[in-house]
């Protein structure tokens, strides 16, 4: 072997243990880099999770709650209860259905509990949108001609497939009359009712709007003094700590 | 020059992220909210995405903010700057005015006409600063520059090796 071709030998096999090196680094980094990524992914799904198991997935019912059904709106807890909380809210308004997810497992507990007092009075305030009115009408029958039960489990329903405002007018008949089935509200009864517009319910609804003065939802009285517009995260946490102290 | 500039880069939209996620972890619920207020993806998607978001922008953050995965997190970094700048865009076109809910609350805001010609703004400039983190990922004092050290010693070599870790990087 002349002495040129054994040099070119060695540079061959130099070249080659580079390239192994260049590739067990490459590996080494794609390990590292897909491990990294992963653990991000995790972090970010357990913060999702996280925040998903704080209220979002609110429970519909009572959580073993004593409810009845006034003329117009649901009563939830005892009467006894230290602290009365009442929420007037409409079915199509976004800062309700925060509300809702917000603070129905917590009302619901303390209820059963003993400690909270809730009264919910749906209201039709967003009067351009077809979804408060037809929402409302089919609630209003299930209040009257079903058991409170029901009336309470299709009020969290209407929140939890609470559609946007643009699409307000797309949610069908079929679709109401679906959910109040789900509810456990569904007899010939509630059927014909919602058949038609309540217009004696819609003026009570009115009447009590004027009374209060309410103009904007969610409006919240605790013990019978209105809280001030504030931020739901805001009126939540007043809530909570009326319930606490009560 | 420019990798400094990349630091800068990387302090401020990594600043703002960690900041805007911040403000956003403790109400998931008025993420949601915030989400929803766009009126753009469907109910379902909206309540995943005002969930996963906060963390989202957290980790993002931190990550930019101590140069880890920089190009892959430049990268979420501009895609999420687009969506959001989509967003605005879309809800100004369709007339609705609400907070963008970039930094917490979100919802229906009477002023909002006027703001979002700003909010593009800033959101265009964050998009071009996580571009140019995306383009240029190699900056000092990063995490990126213990994980992936170059091999050779020569200053061409370390463009080379730069350049082929940042494609993995790409990839991943």
């Amino acid at each position: 072997m002349s002495k040129q071709s054994r040099e070119l030998a060695r540079s061959e096999r130099a070249a080659a243990i580079r390239a192994e090196q260049a590739r067990k680094e490459r590996n080494r980094r794609v390990a590292l880099i897909g491990g990294i990524v992963l653990l991000l992914c995790a972090i970010v799904a357990a913060g999702a999770w996280y925040g998903g198991g704080s209220g979002s997935k609110a429970s519909t019912g009572t959580a073993g709650a004593h409810v009845a059904a006034g003329p117009t709106s649901l009563q939830v807890g005892k009467s006894s209860a230290p602290v009365k909380v009442v929420i007037y809210e409409d079915f199509q308004c976004p800062y309700c259905r925060e509300l809702e997810s917000s603070t129905r497992d917590f009302l619901r507990e303390n209820a059963a509990k003993g400690k909270v007092y809730v009264e919910y009075q749906p209201i039709f305030l967003l009067t351009q949108e077809p979804y408060s009115e037809k929402a409302l009408n089919a609630w209003a029958a299930v209040l009257q001609h079903s058991t409170p039960q029901a009336a309470l489990k299709l009020h969290d329903l209407f929140y939890d497939h609470q559609p946007y405002e643009q699409d307000s007018g797309q949610v069908t008949d079929s679709q109401i009359a679906g959910w109040v089935k789900d509810a456990g509200g569904d007899n010939s009864q509630v059927r014909t009712a919602m058949a038609t517009r309540d217009a004696g319910f819609f003026t009570k609804v009115d009447q009590i709007m004027s009374d209060k003065n309410i103009d904007s939802t969610p409006t919240i009285f605790i013990d019978g003094k209105e809280l001030p517009q504030a931020t739901v995260p805001q009126l939540v946490t007043e809530i909570e700590d009326a319930v606490g102290k009560g | 020059m420019v990798r400094w500039v990349g630091v800068g880069a990387r302090l401020v939209v990594g600043g703002v992220w960690v900041y805007a996620g911040m403000l956003k972890l403790p109400h998931p619920d008025t993420s949601v909210s915030a989400v929803r207020a766009y009126q753009l993806l469907p109910t379902g998607m909206a309540e995943t995405v005002g969930h996963v978001l906060p963390m989202l922008e957290i980790v993002v953050g931190g990550c930019l903010l101590i140069g880890l995965l920089t190009r892959f997190t430049g990268t979420v970094s501009a895609l999420l700057q687009l969506a959001f700048i989509v967003g605005i865009v879309s809800v100004w076109a369709r007339g609705i005015e609400i907070n963008c809910g970039c930094f917490g609350n979100g919802g229906a805001d009477p002023n909002a006409v006027s703001k979002y010609p700003w909010e593009i703004a800033r959101d265009t400039g964050l998009l071009a600063l996580s571009l140019l983190l995306v383009w240029r990922p190699r900056t000092p004092v990063a995490v990126d520059n213990l994980l992936f050290a170059p091999i050779g010693a020569a200053h061409d070599d370390e463009l080379e090796e730069t350049r082929g870790m940042d494609d993995v990087e790409a990839k991943s």
